[in-house]
């Protein structure tokens, strides 16, 4: 049990990287990449509301969809749990602590759209995954995208400092870089 | 009438070219690199994105008066996810092979920031008919950019143009394969190429355009200055 719960960890940072294997959330990746602070920022926002919409919709799709015979509708009502959570964690941290909302806030809608997190939770629906095996799934697949973030934010920064040609300017070299780490992480396939 | 007439076409060209969802906007990304690794595939996934487009947006644009600008993000997904499912459905049903080699990215067009950036950007503040014709250019030129990847990737990653499940036929193009390009590094290496190639191009027609126009500038000078002497 365990040891498959490390193969689910070792495969949702390494092997299947989100932003370099699997190809999800490249829109915020390629948006918030450009320096460290807002890379962090929304790194810890996706896993966050990666763990809790995994948890919210494994009981969702374990408690209602499956005994209801209706789980041809798991797209509908996944997307639509994770935006009501979504908005009411941004109501609440407005509401509390207008520091953090000024600081980490401004992701929360964003991520709503963000193919990441409904793709965490339609993987874990389609492997049919027990609580504790999505559970790691999802905390680890938004700590590998968060080190994609991480990964690239460094990369960017020494890259606004160089002399890159103009129309390779701002994403289209952050692509060139992508595809760099993508080949470098194609290694860790051997892994599990 | 007739100046209606070109607003609308104007609307529908305008997400080929100039706002062409992939290469200008930078929207869609995920699935248009994921998914691109043979033709067929693309297609299906573009008619898939055209068919949610069109009617999401119609609906949204259609009910734009009655939804409350706080519940907006939930109304608008709850409508497009229903368009998604229903497209998965159709899809299990007539292109089976299609339908697995998808995957998750099937039910993924639903956070396809298209579909929500549209509705968003352009369905919530305008009438059903510039809305119609706003999704389809979008969809359009989101359908040609995918297929231009995929077209790259499968001819030189398989070395072959493979038809399976729409049509039956295989092309032959090279002796050999590429093979990181089925890989995906593959995708992120040809979507550079495009893009880099489509800001070069864009970058040299507006420089061109200015010189032209300080050239103009500077011979209305020169003969102002003839006709003052």
């Amino acid at each position: 049990m365990a040891g498959d719960l490390i193969s689910i960890a070792i495969g949702a940072i390494l092997v299947n990287n989100f932003v370099f294997a699997r190809f999800l959330g490249l829109c915020p990746f390629f948006g918030a990449s450009n320096n460290w602070n807002n890379s962090m920022g929304m790194g810890v926002m996706v896993i966050f509301v990666m763990v809790c919409s995994t948890v919210l919709s494994w009981l969702v799709d374990t408690f209602v969809l499956i005994p209801m015979n209706a789980r041809y509708l798991e797209n509908l009502v996944f997307i639509v749990v994770i935006a009501v959570f979504v908005q009411l964690v941004e109501m609440i941290i407005r509401k509390y602590s207008p520091s953090l909302y000024k600081s980490l806030g401004i992701w929360l809608p964003l991520i709503v759209v963000n193919c990441a997190v409904l793709g965490v939770v339609t993987i874990n629906a389609g492997e049919n995954y027990a609580f504790s095996q999505a559970l790691v799934n999802g905390l680890f697949s938004g700590i590998g995208f968060m080190f994609a973030l991480l990964l690239m934010a460094t990369i960017r920064e020494r890259l606004d400092l160089m002399g890159v040609p103009e129309s390779m300017k701002g994403v289209p070299i952050a692509i060139v870089v992508a595809a760099g780490f993508s080949m470098a992480f194609r290694a860790f396939v051997g892994l599990i | 009438m007739s100046s209606e007439n070109v607003s609308l076409w104007d609307e529908f060209f305008k997400g080929i070219g100039r706002m062409n969802p992939v290469y200008v906007l930078l929207l869609g990304l995920c699935s248009s690199l994921a998914i691109t690794t043979r033709m067929e595939n693309a297609i299906v996934m573009g008619i898939g994105v055209i068919f949610c487009l069109v009617c999401s947006n119609i609906i949204i644009s259609a009910i734009r008066r009655f939804v409350p600008e706080d519940v907006r993000i939930p109304v608008f997904i709850s409508i497009i996810s229903g368009f998604v499912t229903l497209f998965g459905f159709i899809a299990r049903a007539y292109m089976p092979a299609i339908y697995v080699a998808l995957g998750i990215y099937l039910p993924l067009i639903t956070v396809n920031c298209n579909l929500y950036g549209r509705a968003e950007a352009f369905a919530q503040n305008n009438p059903v008919m510039p809305t119609f014709m706003d999704g389809l250019g979008i969809g359009a030129g989101y359908t040609l950019a995918i297929l231009g990847i995929a077209f790259v990737r499968e001819a030189l990653g398989f070395g072959e143009i493979m038809f399976q499940d729409l049509a039956q036929f295989t092309i032959k193009i090279l002796p050999f394969q590429v093979g990181v390009l089925q890989q995906p590094a593959g995708g992120y290496i040809v979507m550079a190429g495009y893009l880099i190639s489509f800001t070069y191009l864009s970058k040299r027609k507006e420089r061109k355009r200015k010189e032209d126009i300080a050239e103009e500038r500077k011979r209305t000078m020169e003969n102002r200055v003839k006709g003052v002497n």
